[in-house]
C-alpha cells in the first residue's frame, strides 16, 4: 500500500501531512497512540524543509509518501525540489552540555534520528527525499 | 490555548496543555515570557496534560530555563508521560532540568 499527498511548503499545512499519516498507519492497524515517535520525526523534518528548503517569496511543494509492507514497516519518505541538503550530514549537538552551554535549537533531526529505526538520505532527479522507517510490533 | 497559568504560594504554576509543535510553540513562549517578563522568578511547569511535545517545544523550555538561570530564579517541571520522558532524555534534558514525578512534589522544592 502506497499514499502520498503533495502541498505546498508552509507551516499551516503540517497538520495534513501528519493526518494524512496518521490516517495511513491507523488503516494498516497501527494504534495512533503508538504514532508519537512518527509524527515527531516527520514534524522535524517537514518544519526544516519549510524553513529552508525554498525561498519565502516561491514556496515550492513537499510530497509525504506512506507505505506499509508485509514486515509491519511503516515507511515515510519526504520530498522536496529545493537544493541538495543533506540534513543528515550535520553533526549531532551535544547533548551533554550544561545549561549555560547548550545552544537554542538543533535537536529536531537528532531526535529524528533517534525516534525511527531507520533515517536514510537521497538526492534523485533533483529532489531531496528523506526517508524514515518505523517496525511496528504484530498486532 | 495551550497553556493555563496560576499562582500559588507566589510560585507561577503553568500547565502545559494539548500539542506543543511548531504551529504552537511561538504562542507558549509568548505567554511564558509575559510571566517571566513581569519580574518572576520561581516557576514549575506541569506537564500532566500535555499529549505532545516536539523540538519547537524543547527549544521554549531551553530559553525559559536560560532566562530562570540569568536572574537566578528556580524553575521545576512536573509530571512527564513515558513518551516526553523518553524525548527528554534523548534531548539530554534530564540532566540540565530539575524533574518531579508529582506537582506536589514539585512544590515542595520551592520551600
Amino acid at each position: 500500500m502506497n499514499k502520498t499527498l503533495v502541498l505546498s511548503a508552509r507551516l499551516e499545512n503540517l497538520e495534513s501531512f501528519l493526518a494524512h499519516v496518521r490516517s495511513f498507519a491507523s488503516g494498516c492497524g497501527v494504534d495512533v497512540n503508538l504514532l508519537i515517535p512518527v509524527e515527531l520525526s516527520l514534524e522535524e523534518v517537514l518544519v526544516n524543509v519549510i524553513s529552508y528548503a525554498y525561498s519565502k517569496e516561491e514556496p515550492g511543494t513537499i510530497e509525504v509518501g506512506c507505505s506499509w509492507d508485509s514486515q509491519q514497516n511503516l515507511t515515510i519518505q519526504v520530498g522536496d525540489c529545493g537544493g541538495a541538503f543533506d540534513p543528515l550530514a550535520k553533526p549531532d549537538p551535544d547533548t551533554s552540555l550544561s545549561l549555560e552551554e547548550r545552544c537554542i535549537g538543533g535537536l529536531g533531526i537528532l531526535l529524528t534520528k533517534k525516534m525511527m529505526d531507520q533515517v536514510s538520505y537521497e538526492r534523485s532527479q533533483g529532489k531531496n527525499i528523506l526517508t524514515m522507517v518505523k517496525q511496528y510490533p504484530v498486532l | 490555548m495551550h497553556i493555563e497559568h496560576e499562582i500559588r504560594q507566589n510560585i507561577d504554576i503553568v500547565i502545559l496543555k494539548g500539542r506543543i509543535d511548531a504551529l504552537s510553540a511561538p504562542g507558549v513562549n509568548q505567554e511564558i515570557e509575559s510571566v517571566l517578563d513581569g519580574g518572576r522568578d520561581k516557576m514549575l511547569i506541569d506537564f500532566k496534560k500535555l499529549e505532545y511535545i516536539s523540538s519547537a517545544g524543547l527549544r521554549v523550555l531551553l530559553i525559559v530555563a536560560k532566562k530562570m538561570r540569568a536572574v537566578q530564579g528556580r524553575l521545576v517541571i512536573c509530571d512527564l508521560s513515558e513518551k516526553v520522558d523518553e524525548i527528554f532524555d534523548v534531548s539530554g534534558f534530564k540532566a540540565i532540568f530539575d524533574i518531579c514525578a508529582t506537582q506536589e512534589e514539585a512544590l515542595s522544592k520551592f520551600v
